[in-house]
């Protein structure tokens, strides 16, 4: 696709290039439009999340209109990204606080749209929040807490079913050690994934197990699943590790691994989908477009890195990303902007960050 | 038995080694030290045991490194010879395995309570035997080698979260070498007051396999291809950093780490000589306050690698075996 071509006049019309990028590309701008059952879409942020000043300050821009508004500011820092629950009511972050020994404690904060704490979670005992999923219903989340790498004791972790609005935290008993979970509306259900049990350590091919908990039925089974990421339609899933990059891609109906179905060079698989899953969309992947690395060329002399601005933000308005229908898996839509800028909306649309600002994008379906 | 078949394959090789390049030079000295040893023995002087010593390695491994027949043993598995005698200081027998590694008792068949996979002899060429066997995701580590735990300008005991010493740190042959030769260079660069060792974690498992003991487990780490490391800290700080905690990022030391990744890769990953390749670095690009220059990207972000990076070599024996 040449349309790269037109980079260089977004470039130079920063004004008016959103739309033109828009037109050549079928982005349509859908924010304005885009509420989710009735509520205003909304844009949610951590400041500053260009990553030169401090990260403790959460803003909110309702649409139309784009006016940042602060909503909450931590007396610590916010260094993760917020999520926005799934019916658009609440915003949670884990936030980082200043120990009275110096130490410093994680809690998770929960907030309505208008700057109100609703519920903080805290650690539990010496189990730090290591994770948390909106899921299960209204304002209830699955948060998972257990003991970090460096804790020099070991902690099998927890998980638990926590309903916002009351406080109420129901465990989710029956798996040992879960490791990622993700819930799956198509199904009305978490998914779990856990380590695989101790005497698989050391195994060359353990098998991570996959549980399934049914919401309606309150029932924990488990799934011959690889994977937790289901696509929107729950047609394809994929698995991704936490720490390290790579991840596979499995056709749900018979759990088949289709990764190399993906019309995708090798070194663009070397990642996770960064946008995982396109909303609003059936199952269309995105991933940031990654070049090629140069050849090399026998034993040759290795280059140091290079150090950069440290006042230079971190927003890459002009990077290429990829939709990849997963059904085909070829390429179906090359668009621009940021998608890692750390927007995030109630809108089933995908959050970007272009030189105009904030954009909520739908890219062309399969 | 596999004490005897590495001292056989050695000393095949020393022999083929001096018969290639000097065959009348090794038997005058093999008679030469004949004499002088039984002259040394007889008479207790350990002097003379010291120059058999060296000058038997001299002629075991006179000749060019690791390429004979029979040695089974890559040429580009050697190292130059060194300034000494032999080998480099830390590898007196120049077979690429440090001394530090074949004195580590881990590392012994039959050691108790954590047994390796080696006879070795720092005098003698030992056979860098570790395989990392399958992939990044699904792999075992055949004959790894245990590092030490604290050595020339590294440590790993303040690094080991819950896993039990000599539990997280084995790896190839290669890895180890990583790792030992950037500690000496670290070491040579570093002012103890203002820069703190390396300071490395997980490796591998004694066998590679699924590496799941604290927090979240390790879906690469399998086949000794892998080790974490801590970013720098300040002031000669060696403790946990998050260098994404602004609170925190006061105490990163952005120079001194690039500084470390230059010492890992430029000097030690470039596969030159004997060194591994270092194919990639996970870090928090977001923090690191680095980037790759243009025509060697090895360091790719990942946003769980804030309180370390992970340092990746290419597979030493080839993939896929």
């Amino acid at each position: 696709m040449d349309r790269i071509t037109e980079h260089g006049l977004w470039l130079g019309r920063a004004v008016s290039c959103g739309a033109l990028i828009q037109a050549l590309f079928g982005l349509a701008p859908v924010g304005h439009t885009a509420h989710a059952q009735g509520i205003d879409a909304v844009l949610v942020r951590v400041e500053d999340r260009t990553r030169v000043g401090i990260r403790n300050r959460v803003v909110l821009q309702t649409l139309p209109g784009r006016v940042d508004r602060e909503i909450y500011r931590s007396q610590g820092e916010i260094p993760d990204d917020l999520a926005v629950s799934p019916e658009g009511l609440y915003v949670s972050f884990v936030e980082f606080l200043k120990g009275s020994g110096g130490d410093w404690v994680k809690r998770l904060v929960i907030l309505d749209l208008s700057g109100q704490v609703v519920r903080t979670i805290e650690t539990e005992g010496n189990r730090g929040i290591r994770r948390y999923v909106w899921c299960c219903g209204l304002g209830m989340l699955a948060i998972l807490r257990g003991s970090g790498r460096e804790d020099p004791t070991f902690r099998p972790e927890t998980l638990y079913v926590v309903d916002a609005r009351t406080g109420t935290e129901e465990p989710l008993l029956g798996i040992w050690r879960p490791y990622q979970m993700q819930w799956a509306s198509f199904d009305s259900s978490l998914y779990v994934k856990a380590i695989p049990a101790p005497g698989a350590q050391g195994s060359a091919e353990p098998t991570f197990p996959v549980y399934r908990y049914h919401i309606p039925t309150k029932r924990l089974s488990l799934t011959t699943r690889q994977g937790v990421f289901f696509s929107p339609d729950g047609l394809y899933y994929f698995d991704a590790s936490v720490a390290e990059p790579g991840f596979r891609l499995f056709s749900s109906p018979d759990d088949r691994d289709i990764t190399s179905a993906l019309k995708l060079p090798s070194h663009q698989l070397l990642a996770r989908p960064e946008g995982d899953w396109m909303p609003g969309t059936g199952h269309v992947l995105l991933f940031i477009e990654r070049q090629p690395p140069p050849a090399r060329k026998g034993p040759s002399r290795r280059r140091a890195p290079v150090r950069i601005d440290p006042n230079a933000p971190h927003i890459y308005p002009d990077r290429w990303n990829l939709a990849v229908d997963a059904e085909t898996g070829q390429v179906i839509e090359r668009f621009q902007g940021d998608i890692s800028a750390g927007w995030k909306t109630n809108a089933r649309e995908l959050p970007v960050e272009r030189r105009v600002g904030a954009e909520l994008v739908r890219p062309r379906g399969p | 038995m596999v004490e005897l078949w590495e001292h056989q394959t050695a000393a095949s090789a020393a022999a083929v080694s001096s018969r290639r390049h000097d065959p009348i030079r090794a038997s005058r000295l093999a008679s030469l030290l004949l004499v002088a040893l039984i002259a040394g023995v007889g008479t207790g002087c350990g002097v003379i045991s010291e120059v058999y010593k060296a000058l038997s390695c001299i002629t075991s491994l006179g000749g060019a490194c690791g390429d004979d027949p029979g040695e089974n043993k890559p040429a580009a598995d050697c190292l130059p010879k060194g300034p000494e005698l032999c080998g480099p200081p830390w590898d007196r027998d120049n077979d690429t395995i440090s001394t530090a590694t074949e004195t580590n008792p881990t590392n012994r068949i039959g050691n108790s309570p954590i047994s390796g996979f080696y006879y070795f002899d720092t005098l003698r060429w030992d056979l860098n035997r570790s395989i990392a066997r399958g992939s990044t995701t699904s792999g075992s580590l055949d004959y790894g080698m245990n590092v030490r735990d604290d050595s020339t300008g590294y440590t790993h005991s303040i690094y080991r979260g819950c896993d039990g010493v000599d539990d997280d740190d084995w790896g190839t042959g290669h890895l180890l070498r990583l790792i030992e030769g950037s500690g000496r260079d670290w070491a040579y660069y570093r002012s103890p007051l203002t820069r703190p060792r390396i300071q490395t974690g997980d490796m591998s498992l004694r066998t590679g396999g699924l590496f799941a003991t604290c927090g979240d487990p390790h879906e690469w780490h399998r086949n000794g291809l892998d080790v974490d490391v801590r970013y720098v800290g300040k002031d000669g700080y060696e403790g946990p950093l998050d260098i994404c905690l602004q609170n925190q990022a006061g105490q990163y030391d952005t120079t001194a780490t690039l500084r470390l990744f230059e010492t890992i890769v430029v000097l030690n990953g470039d596969s030159r000589n004997g060194k591994p390749w270092v194919s990639l670095i996970l870090a928090d690009t977001t923090c690191l306050g680095f980037v790759n220059a243009p025509d060697d990207p090895y360091i790719v972000h990942d946003a769980d690698h804030r309180n370390h990076f992970h340092v990746r070599i290419r597979d030493p024996d080839g993939p896929n075996n």
